[in-house]
């Protein structure tokens, strides 16, 4: 009982605003001193080293590096201005162009704010200069930005690995099917609001260089990232390299094409790794921070009560995935994917077992479900980010309702991989 | 009062940023460690242990460095929905309440523990389980104390950041920017 009392205090003590890794950690200890005594927390330097011998969660920095590394490279603008010429002329072109660029970054790196930040910078303007439709706009930026949550490789299929005990190779794997259709929604989703209101995203006058011309230019834009996906992509699946090793190949990747578009120096890379060591710490705080919270909750008990709890519930194994999804859908309303994988999911994990549930499958609904919490008004990241760098024209409104169409095509996807997985090479088992 | 605050408030900001420098020349060199030995592994079929387990000991000073360096970087993520729309007094409050109720105690005891954890690890002359692995494991273990010590004095920058914030003293305040992943 103690256990759920903890999480109650834990939950209603996080809204006053002090960082989440501490106020777990504060939180565990009150409560762990309590039921246990303090010799309880004799075991977090075991806990701590446990999470330093790690090599999977080594991948961790070492993608987020990458990131920082070609968002500092602007590879974002130059993909971007390229695609959006190419694809210029039919209706619509710009928001797909958008989508094609979210993919392909989604894919080399997976930073969503990074995302979010250079599209509604560079595509924004440039789609409100040729009238398109503010919220579509908006919502495109926000959902193209948000795909680097699924695509891999990305941080939370890398955290989820670890908390779920998954070969991380076989989650990015089996988070390509899902990816790849939710790019196709999203397209076939211009496709039908331009078919319908033309003049929601009309199509450019034609431009005074050649198709060829165009052709080229965005050829020499999308190698080098291309190259760059290839090899990271590549390594992992062919089996060649583990994926801290491709996130290393991928860094040095990164660090190598920064030069060749001459945007390197010794202060950028100075500044990437300050950025990272920022995003890195507070990831694995927060990992800190939950595993004194998880310790105290199993010592008290409350994780078994839970346990009970959930595998009584109606409909067994539906009743639970239902209720774990909606759970999770709720929660990513108001705190991150790093608090929900670190705290809820190692939760929810043992009875997904018990219940005979595939944890790959488990895996990818979860990290499906996630990306909803980057576009979820009033606190997802990507319309935080997107508002930050809109132009003065655009308002809160504009931005929620553009993501509305968007956050339901992922609950689309999310329910094909809930009824179907087998579409998707997964297996409910 | 106010002069002494100011010139503690500095000093615990310069530690930070060492804290972040330390952290940041880790990182890279961790970089480089995991991209030399995936070369060595694949081009020339050589494996060294030694070199494997510098990858860890690189990665644990990255992340546990970086945690203070990230607290007066303001980089922790926080639940914003309320803390945003506070007076910059109201959340100078719960930033010093939170520190002093929930940062300051979990250091001292993880410090006790780990202070003895790493001990433990010296006098006993623990190395490296594997052959040709990297000795003086308590060189590694200690980052776990050092890690919280610095923490702890960098967490006293958060009192001296709010408290001048409550006597009207404005100080620069980072913006957070953490959620880039």
């Amino acid at each position: 009982m103690l256990g759920i009392i903890m999480f109650v205090v834990a939950l209603l003590m996080l809204l006053l605003g002090f960082p989440v890794a501490f106020t777990f950690a504060g939180v565990a200890l009150l409560f762990g001193v309590l039921a246990e005594g303090f010799e309880l927390f004799a075991f977090m330097p075991y806990r701590i080293q446990s999470v330093m011998e790690n090599t999977i969660l080594m991948a961790i920095p070492l993608f987020i590096f990458m990131g920082v590394v070609l968002q500092k490279t602007r590879l974002a603008e130059q993909l971007l201005v390229a695609m959006a010429q190419l694809f210029g002329r039919v209706n619509g072109g710009i928001a797909i162009s958008t989508i094609l660029v979210g993919a392909l970054l989604a894919a080399s790196t997976g930073v969503v704010g990074a995302s979010v930040v250079a599209m509604g910078l560079i595509s924004l303007p440039s789609m409100l200069k040729h009238h398109y439709d503010k919220p579509l706009s908006c919502g495109t930026i926000c959902a193209s930005g948000t795909l680097g949550q699924i695509i891999p490789p990305s941080i939370i299929l890398i955290i989820l690995g670890d908390v779920l005990g998954l070969p991380v190779g076989e989650l990015f794997q089996a988070a390509v099917a899902p990816g790849v259709l939710l790019i196709a929604l999203y397209i076939g989703y211009i496709l039908f609001i331009t078919a319908r209101h033309p003049e929601k995203a009309p199509a450019l006058p034609p431009s005074t260089e050649s198709v060829a011309v165009q052709f080229k230019q965005a050829l020499i834009a999308i190698a080098p990232p291309l190259a760059l996906m290839l090899v990271v992509l590549g390594s992992i699946f062919s089996g060649i390299a583990t994926p801290t090793e491709s996130s290393a190949l991928g860094g040095i990747g990164a660090i190598i094409l920064a030069m060749s578009y001459r945007q390197f120096d010794i202060a950028m890379l100075w500044d990437s790794a300050r950025e990272t060591v920022k995003v890195t710490a507070m990831v694995f705080a927060i990992l800190i921070g939950a595993t004194a919270f998880s310790m105290t909750f199993s010592y008290s008990g409350g994780d078994h009560i839970l346990e009970q709890w959930l595998l009584n519930l109606p409909g067994e194994k539906w009743g639970f995935l239902i209720l774990s999804m909606l759970v999770i859908l709720v929660l990513g309303f108001f705190i991150d994917f790093v608090e929900i994988s670190f705290i809820i999911i190692p939760l929810l994990a043992p009875v997904a077992e018990a219940l005979g549930i595939s944890m790959l499958w488990f895996a990818i609904l979860i990290a499906m479900n996630l990306q909803t919490s980057f576009l979820t008004p009033p606190f997802g990241f990507s319309l935080f980010y997107l508002k930050g760098v809109a132009p003065a024209g655009i308002s809160t409104q504009d931005i929620y309702r553009g993501v509305i169409p968007f956050i339901s095509l992922q609950i689309v996807v999310l329910m094909l991989l809930l009824l179907v997985p087998e579409w998707f090479g997964l297996s409910s088992t | 009062m106010i002069a002494l605050l100011l010139k503690l408030n500095n000093a615990f900001a310069l530690l930070a940023r060492f804290c972040g420098a330390l952290a940041g020349i880790a990182l890279i060199l961790m970089l480089c460690n995991v991209f030399y030995d995936v070369v060595m592994r694949y081009a020339f079929n050589e494996v060294s242990i030694a070199m494997q387990e510098l990858e860890w000991h690189l990665f644990s000073a990255a992340f546990l460095l970086g945690i203070p360096y990230a607290l007066l970087e303001n980089s922790h993520v926080r639940v914003d929905i309320l803390y945003d729309r506070w007076a910059p007094k109201t959340q100078a409050w719960i930033n010093l309440l939170g520190t002093l109720l929930f940062i300051l105690p979990f250091i001292v005891l993880v410090t006790i523990y780990s202070v003895n954890f790493a001990a433990d690890a010296y006098q006993m002359g623990e190395g490296s389980g594997d052959p040709g692995g990297l000795p003086y494991r308590w060189l590694v273990k200690s980052l776990i104390p050092l890690s919280f010590i610095l923490l702890g004095l960098v967490s006293l920058g958060l009192i001296t950041r709010s408290l001048l914030t409550l006597m009207n003293v404005q100080v620069d305040q980072q913006k957070s920017n953490s959620h880039l992943v």
